[in-house]
C-alpha cells in the first residue's frame, strides 16, 4: 500500500527529496520485475532480448505526498551507473514512471486499452523536463503536451532518487484524476539506461498497487 | 516475419556503379539540404564507400539485421565513431595560433584511427592487380523494412502511393530499434531531437515531379529512379526488362528497392606485364558476397552487350545505361526544381 501523507508544505520543498518534511511520509518498498518478454511489442525486441537480462532493478523504495494542490511521489532506486546523457547512439538514459489507470479497470500488464487508458508521469535523467503520458495498450504511449508533470532527480551512491509531482487540478483526455481523500492504484517502473533499456524493456511492478491519498 | 505493407506502386533507384567517380556530389547535395542542423552533424543520408571496405559504418556488412527465415535477426546500435565523427579540425591554431610549424591539422579531440569514409580510395589487391569500387547508400526504402517491423510504436511507415519510408518524428521516441534491425545500417540518431532519421528519397521533391537532390546533381550519371511498375522507365528496364540491376545483400530479407548494376573489371596482368585476356580484376567471389551468386549472370549479360557495341551493333542497354539525355533516368520526375514555388 502506497500511502499519500498530507503534508502541509510548499511545492517546491516537497519536490526536493531531502527536504526534512518528508520524514512524515511513509516509504514502501515494492518489489519490481522484468516486462513479460512475450508481450514485447515487436518481434525484433523479443529476439534481441531473449537471451538478455533486462528489468534486473528487484525493488523501488516508494514515498507519497501531498500538499493538498499537488500530489508527490519520491523513489529510490539502485542504480551503480548514472547515465543521464545521449552522447553516443549507443546509449540510453536512465529513468523511472509512476502509471495509474484513468479509469478503474485498465490493466497495467498491457498499458491499458483503447477503453481504459493509462496515464503516466515519466521521468529520464536527458530530459529537461518530466513527460506526461498516455497509453492505450503496448506500443501506443502518447506525450501530452500541456506538462504539468514536474521532477527533480539526483544520483548519489549508486542509486538514483527522483521526486515526481503533478497537482490534482489537471484534467484532460488520458488523464488520471486523482484527489485528496481518494482511493486508487500505481505502478511503478525503471529503466537502467546501461544495459540500454527503453520502451518495454524495463522493471516494473507487475500488478497495480494500492494507493491511498490521505484526506 | 511481418507481412510487407501494402503499396500500390514502388519507386526504385538504379545505381550504375560503372560509372561512379566516387566525387560525393550526391553526399553533399543532401548533407547541404537535410542534414546541416545541430544533431545531424555526423549524418550521411547517402554517402559512397569504397568496396572493398569497411563501409559506413565501419563493418555494417557484419552487425547482421533483416530477416532470416522469415525471423528478425538480432543486430546492434552502431556507435556514432563507427559511422564517423564529425570531427572539428584545430584550423584556427595551425593558421593563426602560435603553434606554426609545431602543429599539424588534426581533429580537436586528438588523433584517431578511424573517421567518416577513412578508407576512401583504398585500393585491395597488389599493384599492378590493384582495384577498388564506389557503393553507393541510402535508404533502401525495403518492401519489407525491418526497420518498420521493429518500431515498437509504429513510428515508421510506408507510403501507400509511392513505398518511401519514412520515419514519424512525432511518434518516434528514440528507442532506436530500427537502427539495430536495419540490415544497411542506414539510419542515424538526432542527438538534439532525440529522434531516428534517415534518407527521406527527398519526398518532398519527388510530390513535385523532382528527381532526388543526389541524383539531380550526380556528375557521373549514376542514378535512375522511376516506378518499378511503368515500363517506360529506365528502372523498370534495367531491374524488370533487362534484369542488370540487381539488390544489395539480397539474403538481407527485406526485399530493398535500390538496384545495382554491378561492376566489371579491368584485366589482370601477368608478370610480365601482360594483359591476361578475358582476365577480371574485381573477384566474383567477393561481388557474389555483395550481391548473390546472379551478379555472374549479370555481369556476362553486361560484356555481352559491350561485345554487341564494339561490332558496331546498337545496345538500347547500353544506350540507357550511358543516358545520353539525362531526362531519361528519371522515370518522368525531370521539372527543374528552380522553377518550383518556394514554400514560405
Amino acid at each position: 500500500m502506497v500511502t499519500a501523507a498530507r503534508i502541509p508544505a510548499p511545492g517546491e520543498r516537497l519536490l526536493d527529496a531531502a527536504a526534512p518534511e518528508w520524514a512524515a511520509a511513509a516509504e514502501e518498498t515494492l518489489s519490481l520485475q522484468p516486462t513479460p518478454w512475450a508481450s514485447q511489442p515487436s518481434e525484433y525486441a523479443r529476439n534481441a532480448w531473449k537471451d538478455r537480462p533486462y528489468g534486473q532493478t528487484a525493488t523501488v523504495r516508494v514515498a507519497a505526498a501531498h500538499n493538498g494542490e499537488v500530489l508527490f511521489f519520491r523513489l529510490d532506486w539502485q542504480d551503480e551507473t548514472k547515465d543521464d546523457g545521449l552522447r553516443d547512439t549507443t546509449q540510453f538514459a536512465d529513468g523511472a514512471a509512476v502509471l495509474f489507470p484513468v479509469r478503474g479497470d485498465a490493466q497495467l500488464q498491457t498499458m491499458g486499452s483503447p477503453e481504459q487508458p493509462v496515464n503516466a508521469w515519466y521521468w529520464r535523467a536527458d530530459l529537461e523536463a518530466p513527460l506526461e503520458i498516455t497509453a492505450t495498450g503496448l506500443g501506443t504511449t502518447v506525450r501530452l503536451k500541456d506538462g504539468s508533470v514536474s521532477a527533480a532527480g539526483s544520483h548519489e551512491a549508486g542509486a538514483w532518487r527522483v521526486v515526481i509531482s503533478r497537482p490534482f487540478s489537471v484534467r484532460g483526455d488520458g488523464i488520471a484524476v486523482l484527489a485528496p481523500g481518494q482511493s486508487g492504484k500505481v505502478g511503478v517502473a525503471v529503466w537502467q539506461g546501461s544495459n540500454q533499456e527503453r520502451a518495454g524493456i524495463k522493471a516494473v511492478t507487475l500488478d497495480w498497487q494500492p494507493l491511498e491519498i490521505q484526506e | 516475419m511481418p507481412e510487407p505493407p501494402k503499396v500500390k506502386r514502388q519507386l526504385a533507384v538504379v545505381f550504375d556503379m560503372n560509372k561512379c567517380l566516387g566525387c560525393q556530389t550526391c553526399t553533399i547535395a543532401c548533407k547541404t539540404l537535410w542534414t546541416d542542423q545541430e544533431g545531424m552533424e555526423y549524418m550521411w543520408w547517402n554517402i559512397v564507400s569504397t568496396m572493398p571496405g569497411q563501409g559506413t559504418p565501419k563493418g555494417w556488412q557484419e552487425m547482421g539485421g533483416g530477416f532470416s527465415d522469415g525471423a528478425a535477426q538480432v543486430s546492434r546500435i552502431p556507435a556514432v565513431r563507427e559511422f564517423g565523427q564529425a570531427w572539428e579540425f584545430n584550423y584556427d591554431e595551425v593558421f593563426y595560433g602560435e603553434g606554426g610549424l609545431n602543429s599539424y591539422l588534426q581533429p580537436k579531440t586528438g588523433e584517431d584511427d578511424w573517421g567518416p569514409l577513412w578508407d576512401e580510395d583504398q585500393a585491395s589487391g597488389d599493384y599492378p592487380n590493384s582495384y577498388f569500387f564506389y557503393l553507393q547508400m541510402i535508404c533502401m526504402h525495403c518492401t519489407n523494412p525491418a526497420c518498420l517491423a521493429a518500431c515498437p510504436r509504429q513510428a515508421i511507415y510506408k507510403r501507400v502511393d509511392d513505398g518511401i519510408v519514412l520515419i514519424d518524428e512525432e511518434r518516434c521516441n528514440g528507442y532506436r530499434f530500427c537502427m539495430e534491425a536495419c540490415p544497411y545500417k542506414r539510419i542515424y540518431f538526432n542527438h538534439s531531437q532525440k529522434v531516428a532519421q534517415k534518407c527521406i528519397l527527398c519526398y518532398p521533391r519527388i510530390e513535385q515531379g523532382v528527381a532526388p537532390a543526389c541524383f539531380r546533381q550526380c556528375p557521373g550519371r549514376v542514378r535512375f529512379i522511376g516506378f518499378l511498375d511503368d515500363p517506360d522507365s529506365a528502372v523498370h528496364k534495367l531491374v524488370k526488362v533487362w534484369r542488370v540491376a540487381l539488390p544489395l545483400h539480397p539474403e538481407s530479407g527485406t526485399q530493398p528497392n535500390v538496384y545495382y548494376v554491378p561492376p566489371l573489371s579491368p584485366p589482370l596482368y601477368d608478370d610480365d606485364g601482360e594483359v591476361i585476356e578475358g582476365s577480371e580484376r574485381i573477384p566474383r567471389e567477393y561481388l557474389e558476397s555483395l550481391f548473390g551468386s546472379d551478379v555472374n549472370r549479370v555481369l556476362e549479360t553486361l560484356k555481352a552487350e559491350v561485345a554487341k557495341t564494339r561490332a558496331g551493333e546498337k545496345s538500347e542497354m547500353l544506350d540507357t545505361l550511358i543516358a545520353y539525355e539525362w531526362k531519361s533516368m528519371f522515370g518522368g520526375l525531370t521539372r527543374d526544381p528552380g522553377k518550383l514555388k518556394r514554400p514560405t
